[in-house]
This record gives C-alpha cells, structure tokens and sequence, in this order.
C-alpha cells in the first residue's frame, strides 16, 4: 500500500529543527524572493517569464540538471566513514515516524544530511516543473490573455501583472531554497564529516 | 463474590503488549511468555499489594504449541481476608480454619492467552481470565508487568532498539502488558436502547505540565469533550461511537462513555481503551460460565487444573 508519509518523506527536511537551520531553510530563500521581485517589478525593461531567453527556459535546464549531483551526494553521505556522522546531533530533531510513533526524533548527522539533500532533490524536481510548466503553457496563457482582453471592456492588467509576480516569487523561492540548502550542504560535506567535535 | 466448587466465570479479555519508549518496536509476546516461564521456575519472589501484606506470585504455566495457547495460574495469598467458617446448620455446629503464620487466604485464577494476535488488531492477544476474588484485571497487569519490570532491570540487554535517529548505539526499553477486558452484547444493547449523553477522552499530562498553576497545583491529564447526537440511525450508535473512539486513537489514549440504560435511575459510565476498543474497568464485561466442573474446584491451587484449562482453551480457539 502506497503510503503518503513515504512519499512526503524528502520534505522531512521541512520538519527539521535546530539552531540556525530556519535562516538556511526559510529566511534566506524568503529575503532572496523579495529581492527578486523588487528587482522584477523596478527594472525598465521586464524580463521574459516564459518563452525564449525568458527565465523559465534559463532556470529548467538548471534545475533539470542538479538532482544528479544530489543524489551522488547524499550516497555519499549514506556511505561515509569516519568524522562525527553517526554522533546524534544535540539540537537538531526531524519529524520521524517508527514502530507507530511520530516524533520529532534526534538525528546523527548522517541522517540529517541525507534529508537535506534528498529534500534538494525533491526541491530541484520541483523547480524544474515550476519552469517547464510556464513554458509549456506559455501558449495557452497567451492565448487565455488575449480572450480575456476581447471580451471584457474592463479588464485589468494588473491581474496579469500579480499573476507573474507570484510566478516570479515561486521560482525565486526554490532558487533561494537551492541556493542557500545546497550551501549549508557543501559546508557539511568540505568540512564538517570529516571532523570530531564534542 | 463467593466461588462454587462445580462452576466458574470466566472474562474475555486481550493482552496488549506495549513499550515504554517511544518509536520503539513492540515485541512479541513470546518474548515476555519467557520471562513468566522463568518466575516460575525460579521462584520469583511474589509481587505485594496493599502494604506488602497481599502476595501473588505466577504458580505454573504451561504452553501448547498444537493450539498456539499459554496458560498461567496466577495465585493470590490474602493474609487480611478473615478465616473461612464451614457450619452444619442441622447440628446447629461450625468449625473455623485458622491461618498459620505468614499464611493467606488463597485464590488461584487460570489464564489462558493466545500466542497468535487477534485479526485486525496488532500486539492484541486474546485471552481468557477466570474471575476469582482478589484478581482485578489491573491486579493481573500488575502481577504479568512485576515480572517484566524486574527482569529487564537486572539485565539491560534483554529488550533493547536503535533510535530511528541513525543512532548505531543499541537503547534498553521497557515493555509492558494492558489487560483489556471486552464488552458485553449487554453494552451494545444499553447504547442502542439508552441514552449517551457524552464522550470524554482523555491523555494523561507531561510532567513538566501544570507548572504555571503553583506549586499545590499539577495538571494531570487533558480531556476531549465531545457530544454524541441523538440522531445516529438505530442499529449504527455503537457502529459510530466505537469509530469515534478509534479515530483518536493517536491523540488520546483513554475514552469514557457515559450512559444512561433505559429505565434505570442514573447515567454510569465505561471506559474504553481507543486504540483496541476494549473495556478499562470491569463494568460490562463480557463473561461466559463454564461448568459444571468434576472434578469439583478448590479455590487454590498449586497446578494447572487441566480440565478447567481444557474447557477455557477450546473457548479462546472459537474466540480466535
């Protein structure tokens, strides 16, 4: 039977709780969102959302590309020896369900980073479909608009502009996600395993 | 409640194997079956109620592995209860059996528990209780989780797990038996006949909880009031009120029904444990009589009395 906690499970890494991981997992990606917007709505001249040479068909490849070297990481994490990877983390837990309990558990370092980057993988899928969804859709919205347009005398503009404002907040999300996960990533995987600290 | 020599009652009931620590495994029951075996054998010093001064002790055991049953004869020495008088009314005569010292009233119970789990409800192991005075089914829970208790103290690798964390490191945990008893076609008749007029569940409270009530003051558990409406369609009340009680399974461990049978005065109330349904107290128990016995029944015993224990077998194997 297929079973939805096992299928949400590369979101775990959403669930997990310690000392600075809100500001990688949350802060950073929601700062860089914004600023993407700012930028979005103040330039002169708008970027392409869909289309050629639009954002999405930059980001698609981009993301298309990246749950490779996540998944050689996060096999490399499950099969690494040495460092602190099996000493339990003291402030950092992950909702994990076991035996018919679900609690936030106390994790070893090693679990904690093959959850961070399986949640990368997940999160770089996600993207890719954010991306090539617009642009596979590009035609449609198009066309959608311009119906739109025709028949109603009053239509605004501005929901069009909101619409890809959220397009735009979307995709900057998972980018800041990516960017600021994938950081904290490198950080434990140049440094951190391979050091014993108490 | 006075024993008849030629009869005996015996109350359906299931053994659910729990654990102290969360996430965990369950074992199975064989693996505590071991530990009763061993207090027999070994002789191990009787668990005490009321102030050291009641003794109980498991007496024998025996497992069939044909039919996949355990049966324990758990024995209960009552030293407080007042000596037992036998009179001849027509000689107008009685004589009194005085107890020797460190000697109590005896009352021996035979259990009969299946090593195979009910269908449908995992960890849950029917079993079959021969009600005896002195031997509540929290009283037998006790006696069964004594046994458990002290042996996994004395040796810390007998039940022991790896945190689901990753950690390598191999963690002790205690598990431990509920003696859940099952409820009467009388409940269902009560429920579909009176009146509910409430649920209630409740979880006990953390320890650290009530702390800001004072220092007099603790919190100990929280409730769930829920209200059950008098238009559940006729034939679905106990269908839609067990369901309920399962349903919070997860969040509260102990639901109370309170009912009102029709006709009667007053509103009683039943507990219920929400993950398996069964009964917490011994109101509406579900119970069966089994006789006439002969060779008649004494109200002790050393050993299993095996055509008593036959007769329970063959009541658990349909229950089964």
């Amino acid at each position: 039977m297929v079973r939805i906690y096992e299928i949400a499970r590369p979101f775990a890494f959403l669930t997990a709780k310690g000392p600075t991981l809100r500001w990688y997992r949350d802060v950073l990606p929601l700062v860089f969102a914004g600023l993407c917007l700012a930028t979005y709505l103040m330039l002169p001249v708008k970027i392409r959302l869909v289309g050629s040479e639009s954002i999405s068909s930059v980001m698609a490849p981009l993301f298309a590309g990246l749950p490779g070297f996540f998944i050689a990481a996060l096999a490399a994490v499950a099969t690494f020896q040495g460092g602190d990877l099996d000493r339990e983390m003291k402030r950092t837990t992950i909702w994990i369900s076991a035996n018919g309990d679900a609690s936030d558990t106390y994790v070893t370092l090693r679990v904690f980073l093959c959850h961070l980057f399986a949640y990368l993988t997940l999160l770089s899928l996600v993207g890719f479909l954010i991306s090539a969804s617009a642009a596979v859709l590009a035609g449609n919205i198009g066309f959608a608009q311009e119906q739109a347009t025709a028949t109603q005398a009053t239509w605004d503009d501005a929901v069009w502009e909101f619409a890809k404002g959220i397009y735009v907040v979307l995709i900057a999300l998972v980018t800041g996600s990516v960017l600021s996960c994938t950081a904290l990533g490198l950080y434990f995987l140049a440094e951190r395993i391979h050091q014993e600290l108490d | 409640m006075a024993l008849k020599a030629h009869e005996r009652e015996v109350l359906y009931a299931d053994i659910i194997v729990k654990r102290r620590a969360e996430q965990a495994p369950y074992p199975p029951l064989s693996s505590l079956v071991s530990l009763w075996q061993k207090a027999r054998d070994t002789k191990l010093s009787p668990k005490t109620f009321e102030a050291g001064t009641v003794t109980a002790i498991i007496g024998d055991y025996r497992v069939d592995l044909a039919s996949q049953t355990l049966t324990l004869l758990v024995s209960v020495a009552d030293p407080n209860a007042s000596d037992p008088t036998f009179a001849n009314h027509v000689k107008r005569s009685s004589r009194t059996v005085a107890k020797g010292p460190d000697e109590g009233h005896e009352y021996s119970a035979h259990i009969v528990i299946s090593l195979i789990e009910r269908k449908g409800i995992p960890n849950a192991y029917p079993c079959l209780i021969e009600r005896v005075p002195t031997l509540s089914g929290p009283r037998l829970q006790s006696i069964l989780n004594d046994v458990i208790s002290r042996y996994c103290a004395q040796d810390q690798t007998l039940f022991t797990y790896k945190a689901a964390g990753g950690q390598k490191v191999a963690k002790p945990y205690l598990p431990h038996v509920d003696v859940s008893l099952l409820a009467s076609e009388q409940f269902e008749n009560d429920i579909e006949t009176g009146t509910v007029s409430g649920l209630k569940f409740t979880k006990p409270a953390a320890s650290s909880a009530g702390t800001a009530l004072g220092k007099f003051l603790t919190t100990t558990d929280y409730s769930l009031n829920v209200k059950v409406s008098k238009d559940i369609p006729a034939g679905k009340r106990l269908e839609t009120i067990m369901k309920g009680i399962r349903a919070q399974a997860s969040a509260y461990p102990k639901a109370v029904v309170y009912l009102k049978p029709m006709g009667a005065a007053s509103s009683s109330s039943v507990a219920f444990d929400t993950q398996t349904g069964n009964l917490l107290g011994e109101a509406y128990t579900r119970k069966r009589r089994i006789g006439p016995l002969d060779p008649l029944l004494r109200n002790g015993s050393e050993t299993i009395v095996t055509h008593l224990e036959a007769k329970m077998v063959k009541l658990l194997l349909a229950e089964r």
